[in-house]
């Protein structure tokens, strides 16, 4: 995938979720293009802040915030605090995507981040379904209609109550956009056939969880296939299937490994839900599966350790849709270097004697000369 | 306030380092020592102040011990003298905090323990270079402070962060970030503070290279 | 047979609670300076240091199952808690110079001086002590704290091996200066703490 792919990527991305966020304000409120708004402005506010504070000129093209935002949105009930939408954007984004180098290298997919956050800082927030049509207040959030999420209720053993139409159609208690099975499924396949994403990682993600579900159904005495249903047309499998395994930056990039990397997401994703702690387990085996995507590439295009380190070290390869940059030279010389040496002689302090440069020295000593004239 | 000497400090570089272990070269901001019962165990000041508690009788204590013991001993007897002695003493530090501070000691669980290996207590023992006595003390002392701090600041941050409240004292209603207090937000806040220390660190030596340079000119041109 | 299943299947749950949800260094953080010193350090390697580290770990919880209930025979059974470490030191003490004089029996000079230098790393650490006083505290049988011994040393390997993984995407250019180095990695292994804590939910013996 060349840049100009990439960067079409995320608009694409972001004009597929806006059926799901139509969806969602007819059935919840108005209040979900609040915090979707809100999601979307943080994002932008904490890429602006950051490329001032770098003194970097700001990226127009870069919208891998704004998507991951949205998307992360679409996961949450509608009655959340806007509090909790704006500390678990800006710690996916600043922690996530800026401190690990920003756009095109961040190891971490961002929405995956935000709701792994969410999860484990408010958890009794954030597992909450609301029931469709029901009054939600738009600033607050109030609502009478807040019930528990038919994920949950699978995971504590119990059979939720929808029927088929209604579950694909996403008419039952849920969160804001990820449960439009119908509208989901359609949009991926456009995606597909207008090849906007490849079918690797999806189709191998579903197939994995498919085979797990109807080999160990959770729903005791029912069905296979009726449990197999309940499995995959709740929560975030399908949401999770399109719009967080396809993101070029922290996938990988050859077919075999696509189709690997979806088959290990979908294991974990369904050992994280039999016996995690939380509804949506999926999530967090995809920042799970995120740290592998580089052993899985070298697995499945067969090379070995050594050469891609001799070629790494011949010259930065250009790999499509991921820009490598090559290892800085300085960082071996770096914090990290001290506690090698502060095996030997503790008190040698790389780190700290390390100089700048002569021209950072020139250029403030002439700053500080000027302050001292106009001082005097 | 006298204004340091940044020539001095400039050409005794090193040794600065050497000297300024808790702003300098903190041990735990610095050079990534005592991690491990920072990340689970420091969550709270009362925690924080047990770990330094702990960490003050035992790292000069076994510092100087060791050092006046092995003196004459070859480096891989040395390698197990320095967490049997640190482990001896750790015994009845161990026993008599538990005694004054009560069960909250135990609280701590493999945490305390723990310490005796760590490598801020023990790494000194592949060293090569022999140490005098009162030096031992003297390095002990800086890296207890060193410790100190670090801990006292973590610890305070992270109560604050999950909790609201900073040594007990309520500040806010709730917590802002509840996972603070697991090891993944310890690792997260050691992680960020960690970066801001060292960029205090190089801000500092920027001003004293700067400052340095900047008299040594000063000084050409009177001559 | 039936006994024979149930004790594998409990020795299976004490080796998925060692290596998942008490990870050594995901969820516990034992081990973690050393860990980081070792990846960085040019001279060990990992694969080296993490089989020493398990071989340490296994014949000290052997040593300290054997002596632990001799503070009890001598008549200090209430001072046990405080004298632990002591026994563990002497426990690891023993397994390193057991486990050096077999190497430097077995290898070649060269080969010997390579290993040697990963070992020492691995021979005393909070990964060892800290797990062999857990699984004192959770009082184990010989046979279980061997498997959660082995287990704990499995989960520090994988751990590490995720870690050393990441050198690549977080050792460039892009990476804010002030975060290169110590505090690019804890971050990075905060986040994957992270995900591993989806397996576990809230909750930690301490």
């Amino acid at each position: 995938m060349t840049n100009i792919q990439r960067k079409n990527h995320d608009r694409y991305m972001l004009l597929a979720t806006v059926p799901l966020i139509a969806c969602g304000t007819v059935l919840y409120s108005t209040r979900v293009l609040l915090l979707c708004a809100v999601a979307m402005l943080t994002a932008k506010a904490v890429d602006v802040a950051v490329s001032m504070a770098r003194h970097e000129e700001f990226d127009y093209t870069d919208h891998s915030s704004e998507l991951s935002a949205v998307i992360f949105c679409l996961m949450l009930p509608v009655n959340i605090p806007v509090y909790i939408v704006v500390v678990s954007v800006l710690m996916a984004v600043l922690v996530g995507k800026h401190f690990f180098g920003g756009k095109d290298v961040y190891p971490f997919n961002l929405a995956a981040l935000a709701m792994c956050c969410a999860a484990v800082n408010w958890q009794d927030k954030v597992f909450v379904a609301v029931t469709p049509f029901s009054k939600v207040d738009f600033w607050s959030g109030y609502t009478t209609g807040a019930t528990v999420t038919t994920a949950g209720i699978v995971k504590n053993g119990g059979v939720p109550a929808h029927d088929t139409l209604n579950l694909l159609l996403g008419n039952h208690p849920g969160s804001m956009g990820s449960d439009f099975v119908l509208v989901i499924l359609v949009t991926g396949l456009f995606l597909i056939i207008t090849k906007k994403i490849t079918w690797h990682i999806p189709v191998a993600f579903l197939a994995t969880c498919t085979a797990i579900a109807l080999a160990f159904p959770r729903v005791y005495g029912f069905p296979r296939l009726e449990s197999l249903q309940l499995e995959l047309l709740n929560g975030v499998v399908l949401f999770t299937a399109l719009f967080m395994l396809n993101e070029p930056t922290t996938t990988p990039t050859n077919p075999k490994a696509k189709i690997i990397y979806g088959i290990m997401a979908g294991a974990l994703g369904m050992a994280f839900r039999y016996f995690g702690g939380f509804e949506f387990g999926s999530c967090f085996a995809v920042l799970l599966v995120n740290t592998m995507d580089g052993v899985i590439e070298r697995f499945a295009s067969g090379e070995d350790k050594a050469a891609e380190n001799s070629k790494a070290e011949k010259q930065p390869e250009e790999k499509p849709g991921k820009k490598v940059y090559q290892a800085h030279p300085k960082i071996k010389k770096d914090t990290l270097d001290i506690i090698g040496e502060a095996e030997d002689s503790i008190d040698e302090v790389l780190y700290s004697t390390r100089t700048i440069s002569i021209d950072e020295i020139l250029r403030a000593e002439a700053e500080l000369n000027k302050s001292r004239k106009d001082g005097k | 306030m006298k204004k340091p000497d940044y020539s001095l400090l400039y050409n005794n570089w090193d040794d600065t380092v050497r000297r300024r272990k808790v702003f300098l070269s903190n041990p735990v901001f610095i050079k990534g020592l005592a991690l491990a019962p920072l990340v689970v165990a420091g969550t709270t000041v009362k925690n924080g102040l047990i770990l330094c508690i702990a960490i003050i009788c035992l790292l000069t204590p076994a510092r100087f011990a060791t050092n006046l013991i092995t003196r004459r001993m070859s480096v891989p007897l040395k390698t197990f003298f320095y967490p049997f002695v640190s482990a001896i003493i750790f015994a009845f530090v161990y026993y008599y905090m538990y005694r004054f501070l009560g069960s909250q000691v135990l609280m701590l669980g493999v945490y305390l323990p723990i310490l005796i290996v760590d490598p801020l207590i023990v790494k000194n023992f592949e060293k090569t270079r022999k140490e005098e006595a009162l030096y031992s003390i003297i390095n002990g002392l800086r890296n207890t402070a060193g410790f100190a701090v670090a801990c006292l600041i973590i610890s305070a941050l992270r109560e604050f962060l999950a909790f609201g409240t900073v040594a007990g004292f309520k500040i806010l209603k709730a917590g802002i970030l509840p996972m603070a207090q697991y090891s993944f937000g310890g690792f997260l806040i050691i992680g960020i503070l960690c970066a801001v220390w060292a960029q205090l660190v190089k801000n500092y030596k920027y001003k004293v290279e700067v400052e340095a340079l900047h008299n040594e000119r000063f000084a050409d041109n009177i001559d | 047979m039936n006994d024979l299943l149930t004790t594998l299947i409990s020795y299976f749950n004490l080796a998925i609670l060692a290596i998942g949800a008490q990870n050594a260094i995901f969820t516990r953080s034992l081990g973690i300076s050393p860990g980081i010193k070792m990846l960085r350090d040019p001279r060990k390697k990992t694969v080296y240091f993490c089989t020493a580290l398990t071989v340490f770990q296994v014949m000290t919880s052997v040593i300290v199952h054997f002596a632990a209930p001799l503070v009890d025979k001598f008549g200090f059974g209430e001072y046990r808690r405080f004298a632990m470490p002591t026994i563990i030191v002497v426990a690891c003490t023993v397994s390193y110079m057991i486990v050096i004089l077999s190497l430097s029996l077995i290898l070649s000079e060269g080969k010997f001086r390579e290993v040697v230098q990963s070992v020492t790393g691995a021979s005393i650490n909070s990964a060892i002590v800290g797990t062999v006083i857990l699984s004192q505290n959770y009082g184990f049988a010989l046979d279980e704290s061997i498997v959660f011994g082995l287990a704990s040393s499995a989960g520090y390997f994988i751990a590490m091996m995720l870690i050393s993984e990441a050198d690549k995407k977080i050792c460039h250019e892009r990476v804010p200066e002030a975060l290169k180095g110590l505090p690019i990695t804890l971050i990075y292994i905060s986040v994957l703490a992270l995900s591993v804590y989806g397996l576990t939910g809230h909750g930690l013996a301490l």
